[in-house]
């Protein structure tokens, strides 16, 4: 099944059917993608369950693009916020309050958490001590939304971060000074609880200031260029789901010495899998070549959330790593018969298992694992490992540190706006992330690349048009996304972090980029030119209305 | 899916014979680009598809300095722009075709198609009534030329008649040194013009001696923009005449709203566009 999140699925479609969990088997496909339109929002897979138990036959979904747009993966909450914020003169934030109405559509799924999201998530990106939010969710007769990318995020990000820029300029203080001035440090507690244990936020803010040239480009200003800033913050899990927001993976060793994974979180697209390999290999101390993980599948692994809220890294890693370190033990006691020494004497570096200070003398994982195999009471090497972040299940008045950890990031753009068609060319853009420590390069890459890319097209390109409830745009001609050349020229880095809770000190990363970049655009729009378009996406022709108004 | 029986007829003459015997329960294909997406959505309903692909030495192309450039109906997007010709002596063209939507669909869709199928969002019409292009239409009874900006008569709609098929589009040897192309995509580079202008001009000392001016997406067809030629030809090219002469092309279009911009919004950029492109084939002109 096309899913990110199997378990979930799994227990959909045995409630849909009437049938307990354990008759339903989902397998996970290659999943091109989920963004959080494959999170179990829509209804395909329990369409084809009900028709196969029908027909008692193998029945196979594939919707339309149109389909899609209309009854698939939902869309994204639309909202309308008004922020009011105080600061005193020296730039300190002094207090916020926030106005939400959401747009549910006609069912509703996730919407409550997502507009939850928009309200209080960003209070933990810079030092609050009072915030007033009211946040109202209302049904409509438009198509129902679901996840996607950012939860809530990008919509709370484009309002309050237009409105810390504007306080900047009210002010006179340069928006990044004065990010920096409020921007949240280890040990920071949000309104709502949000414990921070890891925030490398001032670090971003350097270092999109150097990789931007912000302070020269201020100090040299062009017509019609302008400078844009916007912090984020994202969670790494989220506690939201039946008290848990943990994970499990088991571990076995083959005979040949090879690692595998079983784990039922699901890989779509992300890299997951490879970043779960490098913790496992990392901890039981073998080549990342010797460890490999099995495809998702609710009869073979131990229940798993699957794959939202940026926490695979974070919590799926943990797990894995605390089953590696449960496999490593046992492979110590084997090996630490055969060499005659103490278990917690041993170390295992490369694929091999020594003696500290005694390289010389080695095993093998696999002779180590045949050995304990091939033998009176034989047994394979097999281990599990579980994880539940240290996060709290928010209460009635949504207080509770709803994560494990939080990542963080800046983001700066320049902007040139043509002043007669009011289009805008992006020059340059530079990120920093903070999401503790890189454990699968490439793939965090691609996770900053891909977050910046759909925020752009948030920010400029996307926009569903509804008449009478219906999507009429429900193509991709008709609705757009930015392609490999809309991407502007681009400058990432990550900050040295460390998140204490994190396996080797990693947390999410994979909403983090897509949260503030609409915000960014429309900052450096606004220091182009001196207007700001007010709802999304920023077209030309309305940044050219705009233009015409102010004369 | 909708059920049609698909043919592949090897010459034109088998292609004539299959065009009289469906008649309006045919169409043809040929990159399909265009036409398989309206089938997926019951726009349109053929009962029998017939594919020009198998005809011999349909996507031509040739070059003579005396002749100009000859293009077999069948030339994909992606050929024409690559042709070594058309980069050399029609560096309009090379730069149109450069631009329409992505090479994956010009390596698929056809000039024949693209031209016969009256759409007035794409590109390459445009440019190539810049170039007084024309195009020749061929039946079982013979052969007929017509100028691109006669071929094009309303949305959709074209001089093309009932068992005629579109065969070659011939463009005269440039003129007119001056060129310049202006595709306004503000959503994404791969998106329909919002605004698509192609104009070709010919200066001597200051004055415009001639001038052609194609625009896209302004209209139920591409327009041929004459009024605006008027203004400019034969009167020195002054900041205000170009301004004149886009002003005056915004009253030969007819936008409409679309998901790309309002008609105001395209009526404003046609002023903005048309000058700016006219400033730039003058300064490529001299």
């Amino acid at each position: 099944m096309n899913t990110q999140t199997l378990f979930n699925a799994r227990y959909r479609i045995a409630s849909a059917l009437g049938v307990p969990e354990t008759d339903v088997r989902i397998i996970q496909t290659a999943v091109g993608g989920g963004f959080g339109g494959k999170s179990c929002d829509d209804n395909n897979a329990l369409v084809a369950a009900v028709l196969a138990k029908k027909a008692r036959k193998p029945v196979k979904l594939i919707n339309t693009r149109e389909e899609e747009f209309l009854a698939g993966c939902r869309p994204r909450v639309f909202m309308k916020i008004n922020v009011k914020m105080g600061f005193k003169k020296d730039g300190h934030i002094r207090a916020k309050e926030l106005k939400v109405i959401a747009d549910n559509g006609a069912y509703s799924a996730k919407a409550p958490a997502i507009t939850g999201v928009a309200a209080m998530r960003h209070d933990t990106c810079y030092k609050y001590s009072d915030v007033k939010i009211e946040a109202k969710l209302v049904y409509t007769n438009k198509v129902p939304t679901g996840a996607f990318r950012g939860f809530g995020n990008p919509s709370a990000e484009w309002a309050v971060e237009q409105a810390i820029d504007l306080g900047a300029h009210a002010l006179g203080i340069d928006p990044l000074e004065l990010a920096r001035i409020n921007a949240a440090e280890v040990g920071y507690v949000s309104p709502h609880g949000n414990r921070v244990t890891s925030c490398e936020l001032k670090q971003c803010l350097d270092r999109v200031e150097e990789m931007i040239d912000w302070k020269a480009k201020r100090a040299n200003k062009q017509p019609n260029t302008g400078l844009g800033l916007a912090c984020t913050v994202h969670v790494s899990g989220k506690r939201h789901f039946g008290d848990y927001d943990g994970s499990s993976a088991t571990i076995k060793i083959n005979e040949d010495g090879k690692a595998l994974i079983l784990s039922g979180e699901g890989e779509c697209g992300q890299g997951v899998h490879t970043a779960m390999c490098a913790i496992a290999a990392e901890e039981l101390g073998v080549p990342v070549e010797d460890v490999e993980i099995s495809r998702a599948d609710t009869d073979l692994t131990t229940f798993c959330l699957g794959a939202f809220a940026s926490r695979l890294t974070y919590v799926s890693g943990n797990a894995v790593k605390n089953a590696a370190t449960n496999v490593k033990q046992q492979l110590f006691e084997q090996a630490a018969e055969m060499l005659e020494a103490n278990p917690q004497d041993l170390i295992s570096r490369d694929g091999k298992i020594f003696v500290k200070g005694a390289e010389g003398k080695s095993l093998t994982v696999s002779d180590v694992a045949r050995a304990r195999l091939f033998r009176h009471n034989g047994a394979p090497i097999v281990g599990s490992g579980s994880f539940d972040a240290d996060s709290v299940l928010p209460d009635a008045t949504r207080f509770g540190n709803e994560s494990g950890a939080y990542n963080y990031g800046a983001q700066a753009a320049q902007v040139q706006v043509d002043p007669e068609t009011g289009q805008v060319k992006i020059l340059q853009f530079a990120v920093a992330s903070d999401c503790g420590t890189v454990i699968y390069p490439l793939g965090a890459e691609g996770q900053v690349e891909g977050g910046l890319a759909q925020g752009i097209g948030y920010a400029l390109i996307e926009g569903l048009q509804i008449d009478e409830g219906r999507p009429i745009n429900p193509n991709f001609s008709d609705y757009r996304i930015p392609s490999m050349r809309d991407m502007p020229p681009l400058q990432h880095t990550f900050a040295d972090s460390y998140e204490p809770t994190g396996p080797f000190g990693a947390k999410g990363l994979g909403e983090l980029n897509m949260d503030p970049t609409a915000a960014v655009i429309n900052n450096a729009i606004f220091d182009a030119v001196g207007v700001r378009v007010k709802t999304l996406p920023i077209t030309p022709e309305k940044i050219l209305r705009a233009l015409k108004e102010k004369g | 899916m909708i059920r049609f029986d698909y043919q592949e007829p090897t010459t034109l003459k088998k292609a004539f014979s299959l065009l009289e015997k469906h008649g309006d329960d045919a169409r043809v294909i040929a990159g399909g680009t265009s036409l398989l997406i309206m089938m997926r959505q019951r726009l349109l309903m053929p009962k029998v598809v017939i594919s020009l692909t198998r005809i011999p030495k349909f996507d031509r192309i040739t070059y003579k300095p005396n002749d100009g450039l000859r293009i077999g109906a069948g030339a994909c997007h992606r050929d024409i722009e690559l042709s070594p010709p058309v980069k050399k002596h029609y560096p309009l063209l090379h730069e149109t075709f450069r631009k329409v939507a992505q090479p994956r669909i010009r390596n698929m869709g056809t000039i024949g198609g693209n031209l016969a199928a009256g759409d007035p969002l794409t590109d390459p019409g445009a440019s190539l009534i810049a170039l007084d292009a024309e195009v020749t239409l061929t039946s079982s009874k013979g052969q007929r030329t017509v100028r691109l900006d006669e071929f094009f008569v309303d949305y959709y709609q074209t001089a093309l008649e009932a068992g005629e098929l579109l065969t070659e589009i011939h463009v005269p040897p440039p003129e007119r040194p001056g060129w310049s192309h202006i595709k306004f995509t503000p959503r994404s580079i791969e998106d329909f013009a919002t605004v698509g202008v192609a104009i070709t001009v010919k200066t001597s000392d200051g004055t415009c001696e001639d001038i052609r001016l194609g625009l896209n997406s302004v209209a139920s067809t591409i327009v041929h923009a004459k009024k605006a030629e008027a203004v400019l030809r034969g009167k020195p090219i002054t900041e205000a005449a170009l301004r004149e002469m886009a002003e005056v092309a915004s009253t030969e279009c007819e936008p409409t709203d679309d998901n790309r911009g309002s008609a105001e919004y395209k009526l404003d950029l046609i002023k903005v566009l048309v000058r700016r492109a006219a400033e730039e084939a003058v300064q490529r002109a001299s």
